[in-house]
């Protein structure tokens, strides 16, 4: 049998942008600070130290990983680290820092802690905790939000403000509407403010309750679980004007012609044995996906074969199974959820979580009484293990810094006989 | 979320490395480790008579076991840590969840399954909603075994953001209570902040939590204590507390109830046991396996002394007494580490026992290698020849037998079948329950305790049944109203005329009933709601209603205050309106405050805290008033104008507020025969700025006696014209005699530094010596600028030898330790030591290396006479009771010593002795106040109100700060005790006395007995004018009212005996030689006090002023509540030397309830 070789680069085709200007806000007027205006779209630089302070929507994503992957997978040639600082409870005043030693008063703390992770870029997630005082609150809320942005400035970081997110339920429905009501009151506030000092805002509560009405993304009606998490991201690129990640490639078998939103090239092709085995180089890597798996269409990756003959058709990834469709399925086009780059999505997560985890350790150590605390006079040696976890965060970093860049992997479609 | 397990290896091959380089322990004297043989340790167990011991379960069945708690199968479950007290740099935690099985009924776990693991120090279990709950550091997970392979396959987080400050402390003790909430405790460094979908509830600080699972519904119980470890509801309902490292025994809790260490607290509530072990875990004692006459006492673990305590219980008012009886099981096996109590299904009560022979939490190294990290045991204690409990099989029954199940008298049983009715849903079970409810029986005694069992149920299912509810509200026992108002409490909006209800139980006959009234009232959130509340002022008060009433009126502060303006009576008589007004901290209600005490409405008893409030609160007006009120007279309330200046006084000290009408008319007192009057008066004209009458200062402080020459200097220094000023310093000169130019040179102090410490050097040049100059030094030392201007004034300058001295012990004794490296320090002490001022040599070194100290060690635990070591202890030179209590009897500044020896290692002991900054227990934390004016505050905290904190300073009194002249507030490192105590001790003295600290709370003499034992006594020293007057009265004489007499502390020994040898002698004639003694009784409840004396012979004792009359045994006498003194005379002809002991019993007719009055 004759094999014919054609090698089509087809290169990006198509660019899908699907930018949603509404949820970028980019205000123009009342610029204040040093800070030079955003290029759109927003990008993270070799060297940046991004940071996450604010209330349990950052500390809860230390569980799961994803905004943190998003930004890393997103420029998987630069080294951007990450320090997540977000606390249960907490208020722009800091208040869920209190401690029963005082100095550092909790608005200390929070300054102290954001300062010692050396931020240039800093996100900011209140007002969901805030939101409780109603309406009444606001100007105390406001006022609080600009002294600690006034803080960033003074560091020398940018800030990215984020909206609270929705309550999703609560015992009973009166209150969730009063609730939510507050927590869209306080979400304007922050974009007031996001707009006065030339900021950029990311509202993510609208985009989070219009998901919540057919997806289950909280398990009990405040924190957002695997799944509101993973939606977060995606809402989180789009409100920070970033592409979406999901890619199609279209390959008419007879034709040998890939249509493709990333760079493919078709290996080799037979139209007769029903074979063909292209290269699909990922820009970036895939979000891993939550275990609940997902209710509605997001970053999808769809493969697209068409004038294969009839038959059960089987793909492998790098040469490990992945799934099997018919040729019709096949012609209509197929998500592809598994495979290497998943893998070594899942590896990147990992590594993200553990190096989390130890800074977690780390800046909010148990027995902090004794270590650092008050007390310290009678642990204080005990410090040392934890400046030597930096050691191992930087070890890590090093790690993720190993597995966020895509390969190019080679995808094989075969009849099953 | 999964892992990669091969990628982990890695990071930990490389972490090892780490922490060979970050890890420094101390390495101690290991000899004391007991054998971990579980058979060994199980012979060094005693057991009271009547009682048997056995191994339930042994590692590797269970290790480190923290808390453990029952299901409904019979199956214990129990939390672990080996990673506690600290995870190491690098180490990947993997702490268990363990179930332990007795299958075959033996009465030994036969069956270990690992539930779940990979968890974080965690500290809490509770079986229940399908699975388990578990406090894993910052969050609770409720995990589920969904496969029934008997492990975990599900992990869910319900809630997180609690503290992780200090492991020792993380959220504990997981209880559900007999309604289905679940409550939880946290200690005293957790600060959590939770987010719910009710909002964000915070905790800071000790207390417990309140959660319904379903809803997230999170409450704050409780606040306070500092180790709240134990947590138990008795058959009623109601809420007991222990506390690890609190000493008051049992304590009582109810919504809202707040004790020692809550932050902000402005009032707390007692323990019921002052001076009491400190305890790990709670249980109340049902079922019928046990003694009948066990029923509803208590069982605790004082873990430090290796030993389970039992309480009995009795009701007192509102609340509840209880008293300590003999113990349940003791040890000598420092490893015994009792943490967690439970009566099992058998009706048997379970142990964990830690296991561990280190104890400390921040004291000791975390990698201690002494440190046990893979022993633990389950103990089981039964009662011989009494039937075990053969528990009925829940699981498998249906819910008619289910609800049968709840007539049991185990608690254990009744609990677990309610949580299994919650489980199979309020549709299976109403109907079913009503049923069960109407063919209950009337006249059987447990009818309406069976109601309130299906009361509970009702609240479990979260389905309101008001009928049953109203059923319960009015029946016969007092306790079960009281429960019924208690869940009235939570359904308040649920029920349409919660007010009625409230209204008729804040009147019910019982104080426990009008307790829980008051206490729902608050959640009406009403003005009738409060007056509705303080209808319980008309009946007889006690702490806790006066306590709960306050916090209720508080809380309802802007609703009564809206109607009282509308309305002067609508609080009902001038009684509940002064009670309201008092409680609440507004300047509006001193306006009311003040009117009312004009006219003379303010009952006796409230007087105090009116003149508080108005003192803290009033207006120029309100201060007006009062000082008209004082100068005219009053002829409503006698003996008033003392307090009254006094409020005044403390309006100008803490707010600088004065009256600004006829001031001058304050000169008239100044030589009032009263002196608290006539002192008031001088400080006043201070406050107020009379520079008119700084003349009348001068007068006084030339002539005055001391307290009055203090007053009248202190009043120049604190007005504002130079003149006075003057005055003052003109006082300083050498024209006046030496001791009027001291106090002078120490007012000066306070308004120019510089120039007193130019001053000083002169005076002291010309001292005479017997004049006390230490207050001087104090007033420098106490601001940070005046030690350095001392210092510098006497650099180069030569003073008296003995000055010198004085000033450089004032420094030891006075200077927080982590001062002395200060330069302005270092400075003024070479500066006394150029003048000789030394201290005494070291007879005991105090610097001591870790090899010195293992050589006392050794040499303590061979040669050591701990009863010598304990008259040492006793020595009044080195103030040790000055500080220390043992048994709550002695000074309380520092922590009680009366399980010592079995909680700290020897060589800590004397660690804490040489340099007492090493170890600081809870509880305990140096606060510092830097005042505005530059002066320096330190010292313990006592309380903190809205507008003044107050703190025990070393002298162990309370002073009050004022918050507006507060600049910094904070905690600081170290202790208020001196080092080098014992530096003037030799080699074997010191030997003797650490001998004795390391036995105290061990079994036999230096334990502290279970028994009601007067230890606090305070004895007469005399003068001669007291020894004339019984040479004319006779001995009756020190008994009658205003006999001055000279007084001091004495306390009994750990035994109870009181050393006759060391008691002053008072020598009315050479033949007629007595000491005298009296001690104080607390009588909570009317009835006879049964006093069992050691000897009465050549003893005469008085209650008050009432002789006794004592047989062989001592006497009984019929006493009335409140705080009695009982005064005996010791005929030292009869007794040279010898024990006193007195023992409190039982009367056998109408005993009364009593406390014995402690501390210092």
């Amino acid at each position: 049998m004759k094999k014919i070789r054609v090698s089509i680069t087809l290169g990006f085709i198509l660019l899908l942008f699907n930018v949603f200007t509404n949820s970028v806000a980019i205000a123009k007027s009342g610029a204040k600070g040093i800070i030079e205006k955003y290029p759109a779209p927003f990008e993270l630089k070799n060297g940046d130290r991004v940071v996450f302070i604010g209330n349990s929507l950052f500390e809860n994503d230390q569980q799961y990983g994803y905004l943190e992957f998003a930004l890393t997978s997103r420029w998987p040639d630069r080294d951007i680290t990450f320090r997540n600082l977000g606390w249960s409870g907490d208020t722009v005043f800091g208040e869920a820092r209190s401690y029963f030693t005082n100095p550092p008063s909790a608005y200390e703390l929070l300054v102290e802690q954001l300062t010692n992770a050396r931020p240039t870029i800093v996100f900011v997630a209140y007002g969901g905790n805030e939101a409780v005082e109603g309406e009444a609150g606001v100007p105390r809320f406001s006022q609080g939000l600009n002294q600690l942005l006034d803080k960033i400035e003074e560091l020398g970081a940018r800030t990215i403000l984020f909206s609270p997110i929705p309550q999703m339920s609560t015992g009973n429905p009166e209150n969730l509407s009063i609730r939510n009501k507050n927590l869209e009151l306080y979400s304007s506030a922050i974009a007031n403010t996001a707009s006065e000092r030339d900021l950029l805002f990311v509202d993510i509560f609208k985009p989070l309750q219009e998901i919540s009405k057919n997806s289950n993304l909280s398990d009990e009606g405040v924190h957002l679980n695997e799944t509101g998490y993973y939606y977060l991201a995606s809402i989180m690129e789009e409100g920070l004007g970033l592409s979406p990640r999901n890619w199609s490639v279209n390959i008419n078998v007879s034709e040998l012609i890939a249509e493709a939103t990333i760079p493919t090239k078709i290996l080799n092709s037979d139209v007769d044995e029903g074979h063909i085995k292209f290269t699909v180089h990922d820009e970036f890597l895939p979000l891993p996906l939550p275990v609940h798996g997902l209710d509605r269409s997001e970053n999808v990756r769809e493969l697209k074969i068409r004038g294969l003959k009839r038959g059960y058709y089987s793909l492998t990834v790098d040469g490990a199974q992945v799934l099997t469709a018919t040729a019709k399925k096949w012609s209509e086009g197929v998500e592809i959820k598994q495979g290497t780059p998943f893998t070594q999505s899942s590896q990147l997560r990992n590594r993200i979580l553990k190096k989390n985890e130890l800074f977690f350790h780390q800046y909010r150590p148990l027995n902090r009484t004794y270590i650092i605390g008050f007390r310290s006079y009678e642990q204080g040696r005990h410090l040392k293990g934890l400046e030597d976890l930096d050691i191992i965060i930087g070890w890590l970093e090093g790690q993720i810094g190993g597995v966020r860049m895509p390969k190019s992997n080679i995808y094989q479609l075969t009849p099953l006989k | 979320m999964i892992v990669n397990k091969k990628f982990f290896r890695r990071i930990f091959l490389f972490s090892n490395f780490l922490l060979i380089t970050s890890t420094v322990f101390a390495q101690n004297d290991l000899q004391d480790i007991p054998d971990p043989d579980p058979q060994s340790q199980l012979e060094m167990l005693q057991v009271a008579d009547g009682f048997e011991v056995s191994l339930f379960a042994a590692d590797p069945m269970v290790v480190k076991p923290i808390q453990m708690n029952w299901d409904a199968e019979g199956r214990l479950w129990v939390v672990s840590s080996t990673v506690y007290p600290h995870l190491k740099t690098g180490e990947e935690a993997n702490d268990k969840i363990y179930v332990l099985e007795d299958t075959n009924g033996d009465g030994t776990a036969d069956k270990s399954t690992v539930f779940a693991e990979g968890l974080l120090t965690p500290t809490g279990i509770l079986p229940g909603d399908g699975g388990v709950y578990v406090a894993n550091s910052t969050e609770i997970l409720h995990f589920t075994d969904t496969d029934g392979d008997g492990k975990a396959d599900q992990r869910r987080r319900v809630l997180s953001g609690f503290g992780t400050g200090d492991t020792h402390h993380l959220i504990h003790t997981f209880r559900w209570g007999p309604e289905g909430l679940f409550y939880f405790n946290q200690s005293i460094y957790i600060y959590s902040h939770v987010e719910t979908p009710w909002g964000v509830k915070r905790l800071e600080g000790g207390g417990v939590w309140q959660l319904r699972p379903k809803t997230l519904e999170l409450d704050v119980y409780a606040k306070g204590l500092i180790n709240p470890w134990g947590l138990q509801f008795n058959r009623w309902g109601q809420s007991f507390l222990t506390d690890g490292a609190g000493n008051e025994g049992i304590n009582y809790a109810f919504p809202g109830a707040t004790f020692v260490t809550a932050p902000g607290a402005q009032r707390i509530i007692r323990g019921l046991n002052p001076g009491q072990p400190k305890h790990s875990g709670l249980e109340v004692i049902s079922g019928r396996h046990l003694p009948e006459s066990w029923a509803g006492g208590f069982i605790t673990n004082d873990f430090r002394a290796n030993r389970i305590n039992r309480f009995t219980v009795e009701e007192q008012g509102s609340g509840y007494a209880t008293k300590q009886v003999e113990d349940l099981l003791w040890t000598d096996n420092v490893a015994f580490r009792p943490v967690d109590i439970s009566i099992g299904p058998d009706g048997a009560i379970y142990v964990a026992d830690w296991y561990n022979p280190i104890i400390q939490h921040g004291e000791v190294d975390f990698h201690d290698p002494r440190r046990d990290q893979q022993h633990g045991r389950i103990w089981r204690i039964v009662a011989k020849n009494r039937p075990l409990v053969k528990a009925p099989k829940l699981v498998e029954a249906n819910i008619e037998e289910l609800l049968d199940a709840l007539k049991m008298p185990e608690d254990w049983t009744r609990l677990q079948a309610k949580q299994l009715l919650k489980q199979r849903g309020s549709d299976a079970v109403i109907q079913a329950l009503q049923e069960w409810i109407g063919d209950l029986d009337e006249e059987n005694p447990d009818y309406e305790h069976h109601l309130l069992e299906a009361l509970w149920v009702n609240q479990s299912l979260d389905v309101v049944d008001e009928s049953l509810l109203f059923g319960l509200l009015s029946a016969d026992n007092h306790n079960a109203r009281a429960a019924a108002v208690r869940t009235l409490y939570h359904w308040y909006d649920r029920i349409d005329d919660s007010l009625t209800l409230l209204q008729d139980a804040a009147t019910d006959n019982h104080p426990r009933v009008r307790l829980e009234a008051v206490i729902a009232l608050r959640k009406l959130q009403t003005a009738e709601a409060a007056s509705t509340a303080l209808a319980v002022l008309d009946h007889q008060m006690d702490e806790f209603l006066d306590f709960a009433l306050w916090q209720t009126i508080r809380e309802l502060e802007p609703l009564w205050m809206a109607s009282l303006k509308a309305d002067p009576e609508f609080l009902g008589n001038s009684k509940k309106t002064v009670f309201a007004l008092k409680s609440v901290s507004n300047p509006d209600a001193v306006g009311h405050l003040v009117q009312l005490y004009q006219k003379g409405e303010v009952p006796e008893e409230y007087r105090n805290d009116v003149l508080n409030s108005i003192a803290k609160w009033g207006n120029t007006g309100d201060l007006n008033t009062l000082l008209d009120l004082a100068v005219e007279g009053n002829s409503i309330y006698n003996n008033s104008r003392a307090a009254e200046l006094g409020a005044l006084q403390e309006a100008a000290r803490q707010r600088g507020l004065k009256p600004d009408q006829g001031l001058s008319r304050i000169a008239g007192f100044v030589e009032n025969d009263e002196e608290a009057v006539a002192l008031s008066a001088v400080r006043l004209i201070g406050y107020w700025n009379m520079g008119e009458l700084n003349g009348r200062l001068v007068t006084l402080a030339r002539n005055g006696d001391k307290s009055m020459k203090k007053a009248a200097l202190g009043a120049l220094a604190s007005m504002e014209d130079s003149k006075s000023h003057q005055l003052l310093i003109d006082m300083t000169s050498g024209n006046y005699p030496p001791e009027l130019r001291l106090l002078a040179i120490t007012e000066l102090v306070s308004l120019n530094v510089s120039k007193a410490a130019g001053l000083t050097v002169e005076v002291l040049q010309n001292l005479p010596e017997q004049v006390d100059a230490s207050g001087l030094f104090s007033a420098f030392l106490s601001r940070k600028e005046g030690t350095r201007a001392l210092a510098e004034e006497i650099s180069g300058k030569k003073i008296p030898e003995s000055m010198a001295m004085l000033g450089r012990k004032t420094m030891q004794q006075q200077l927080p330790w982590y001062r002395h490296k200060d330069e302005d320090v270092i400075l003024l002490k070479q500066a006394f030591e150029a003048s000789g001022g030394n201290l005494p040599p070291e007879r005991m070194p105090q610097q001591l290396s870790d090899q010195e100290i293992n050589n006392l060690t050794q040499e303590i635990k061979t040669t050591a006479d701990p009863e010598l070591g304990e008259v040492i202890y006793r020595k009044t030179s080195l103030n040790c009771q000055t500080c220390h209590a043992i048994g709550g009897a002695g000074g309380l500044i520092g922590p009680d010593l009366s399980s010592l020896g079995t909680s700290s290692p020897m060589d800590d002991i004397i660690r804490s002795i040489v340099d007492p900054n090493e170890s600081i227990k809870e509880g305990y934390e140096l606060q510092r106040i830097n005042k505005k004016d530059g002066s320096v505050v330190m010292g313990y905290p006592v309380r903190e109100g809205a507008s003044e904190v107050v703190l025990r300073n070393v002298a162990g009194q309370e002073v009050s700060i004022p918050k507006s002249q507060i600049d910094v507030h904070e905690n600081v490192p170290g202790s208020l005790m001196p080092p080098g105590l014992t530096a003037s001790l030799d080699r074997e003295e010191f030997i003797n006395l650490v001998g004795y600290l390391s036995r105290i709370g061990e079994s036999g003499k230096f334990r502290v007995p279970n028994a009601q034992l007067v230890r606090r006594w305070s004895a007469l020293t005399g003068n001669e004018e007291l020894i004339s007057k019984i040479r004319e009265d006779g001995i009756d004489h020190i008994v009658k009212e205003n006999t001055k007499m000279g007084i001091q502390p004495a306390y009994s020994k750990v035994s109870g005996d009181l050393p006759i040898e060391e008691l002053p002698i008072i020598e009315v004639n050479p033949n007629q030689r007595y000491s005298f003694v009296n001690f104080e009784i607390e009588v909570l409840s009317t009835g006879n006090v049964d006093l069992s004396f050691n000897t009465t012979e050549g003893i005469t004792a008085w209650s008050g002023q009432k002789p006794l009359d004592l047989t062989d045994e001592g006497t009984v006498v019929d006493l009335p509540q409140g705080v009695h003194q009982i005064t005996l005379a010791i005929d030292r002809a009869v007794h040279e030397e010898g024990p006193l002991n007195i023992q409190i019993q039982d009367a056998e007719t109408s005993p009364a309830q009593t406390r014995l009055v402690m501390g210092k």
